[in-house]
């Protein structure tokens, strides 16, 4: 596969704290005490695609981009 | 001069959360919908209606019905949705309005009327009904989402509520039999095929039921699809119905004030705006009540009781200056807003967040950007321009007398350039 590499960010003035995406991809999002979805590996594994790409979809604020 | 109904509305709260626990300030409102410890408290005599669908279930249940049915939110689909549908569907209803010229040449339409046509039309193509295509089967269509609206917020009706819950009962049943039964099949057998390897994935239409049917889980009865299926209906056509009318009245009554932004109707950044100062200040749903699981101490230090049903009043907290400033009780489409949504809390928080948001508000976060769309408020609010609207001047909108909220009942409008 030559997809590029993955690099996930979360756009924090987006971000409303639902926390699907820690829910869909556990290893790349995390939700802090601040109600903000943090990026914990923003170059996760091409393994982690199919999952950051649900975090995108699923995110009411389309906060997600990778 | 005949007298115009206040913008801004003073609204009592509604009988059915008289003696809750109110909450009214943003933060606490945020606080209560993004929490774990509560569940959904609204709609529990419209379970027959709505029993089951993505809007009453809560926990895993909801979160893997969400994963299931976010695709039709996806970014792809969305761009095709309102390009397919959407801008032809507006266009197709306005054109049918010159069939109502009258003999000094002007077109005139009630506003409400010809909303509820375009968003019923809307609403049957993202939850796949075919056949809401004449006028006279669009009225047909739009009469049954009306009445299966009545049973799904039959907690707010005057009426007997058992009698209301009979009656639109026996109205589902008409509706499942002209336009469901039929669109389900159709659907059905696309799947099949799909399955036998005959058609490609991608020749699926793309829409709640062929989603439902696709992904059937063993679990749901048979009257889940349907009970989906009116959640999809309702919830996509009264509350964008509630709203553009707000969005016109507002922008004309600020013309009156700022004619120098008049010329910025063609502006599609400008109707965002507005659009969203629209939305913040008139909320289809004014009112969500949720059940706390355990005993509950806000950081407020308010507490709420183990399966305590709590009412959360979105108007008040829409207008909370702390977060949108001294003027928040004003409509401004200036108005610059950090750290919150520009409308608020009006798509709801947490996870029962309003699915249906990026159709309604588009998903760039400007409108001069390729990338996206812009949602039907601005669309729909763009094209009622090109073609001229203007208020009636003789025949002010009122608001609807069968209902606490702020709702207009009927909305004359004059469509100049058609
Ligand atoms: C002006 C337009 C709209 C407004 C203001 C609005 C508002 C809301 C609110 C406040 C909720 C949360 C209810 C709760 O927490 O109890 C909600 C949920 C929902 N909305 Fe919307 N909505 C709009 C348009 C739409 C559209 C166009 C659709 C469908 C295509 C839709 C489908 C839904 C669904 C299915 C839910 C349930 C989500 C869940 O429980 O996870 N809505 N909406
Ligand atoms: S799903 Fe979206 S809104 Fe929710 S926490 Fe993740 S990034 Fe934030």
């Amino acid at each position: 596969m030559n997809e590029e590499q993955l690099h996930v960010t979360v756009d924090h003035l987006q971000c409303q704290g639902v926390g699907y995406c820690e829910r869909v991809a556990p290893r790349v999002f995390r939700l802090g005490d601040d109600a903000l979805s943090h990026v914990i590996d923003k170059h996760p594994p091409e393994s982690e695609r199919e999952a950051v790409e649900e975090a995108e979809t699923l995110c009411p604020s389309r906060a997600i981009r990778y | 001069m005949p007298t115009r109904e206040p913008t801004i509305r003073e609204m009592p709260p509604p009988p059915h959360i008289v003696g809750l626990q109110h909450f009214i300030t943003y933060a606490e409102i945020d606080e209560i919908l993004r929490s774990r410890s509560f569940r959904q408290g609204s709609h529990q005599e419209s379970q027959p209606f709505f029993g089951r669908s993505l809007l009453t279930i809560d926990g895993d249940e909801h979160f893997e019905r969400r994963r299931l049915e976010a695709p039709l939110f996806a970014k792809a689909a969305l761009e095709y949705y309102e390009h397919t549908e959407l801008i032809p569907l507006i266009g197709k209803t306005l054109e049918e309005c010159r069939d109502n010229r009258g003999d000094d040449g002007i077109v005139r339409a009630d506003l409400c009327v010809l909303l509820r046509t375009m968003l019923a039309r809307i609403a049957a193509a993202t939850t796949g009904i075919d056949g809401v295509d004449t006028p006279e089967r669009t009225t047909a269509f739009r009469e049954y989402v009306e009445q299966l609206g009545t049973g799904a917020t039959v907690e707010w009706s005057t009426e007997d509520h058992d009698e209301v819950i009979r009656r639109i009962l026996a109205v589902r049943d008409d509706f499942d039999r002209d336009f469901f039964a039929s669109s389900v099949a159709r659907r059905r057998a696309l799947i099949e095929q799909f399955h036998q390897g005959e058609i490609e994935r991608d020749e699926l239409p793309v829409d709640l039921i062929t989603m439902l049917y696709l992904h059937w889980n063993d679990d749901w009865d048979d009257g889940l699809p349907i009970r989906e299926a009116c959640l999809f209906l309702v919830a996509a056509t009264q509350t964008t119905t509630h709203s553009v009318p707000h969005l016109i009245a507002h922008l004309d009554e600020w013309f009156e004030t700022h004619p120098e932004d008049r010329a910025r109707v063609t502006d599609r950044e400008y109707i965002k705006r507005a659009a969203h100062e629209a939305l913040r200040l008139h909320l289809p749903s004014p009112a969500l009540l949720r059940i706390a699981n355990e005993d509950v101490m806000l950081s407020n230090g308010k507490t709420i009781a183990t399966d305590e049903r709590v009412a959360c009043l979105f108007t008040p907290a829409n207008r909370d200056p702390n977060v949108f400033g001294p003027d928040a009780g004003e409509f401004n489409p200036y108005r610059e807003v950090s750290s919150v949504k520009p409308w608020g809390l009006t798509f709801g928080g947490g996870e029962h967040i309003c699915i249906g948001r990026t159709l309604v508000t588009g998903l760039s976060a400007r409108t001069d950007n390729d990338e996206g769309t812009d949602g039907t408020l601005v669309n729909i609010a763009s094209a009622l321009y090109d073609a001229g609207i203007e208020i009636d001047p003789d025949d002010p909108p009122a608001y609807t007398e069968a209902s606490h909220h702020d709702a207009y009942g009927r909305f004359p409008i004059l469509l100049t350039k058609l």
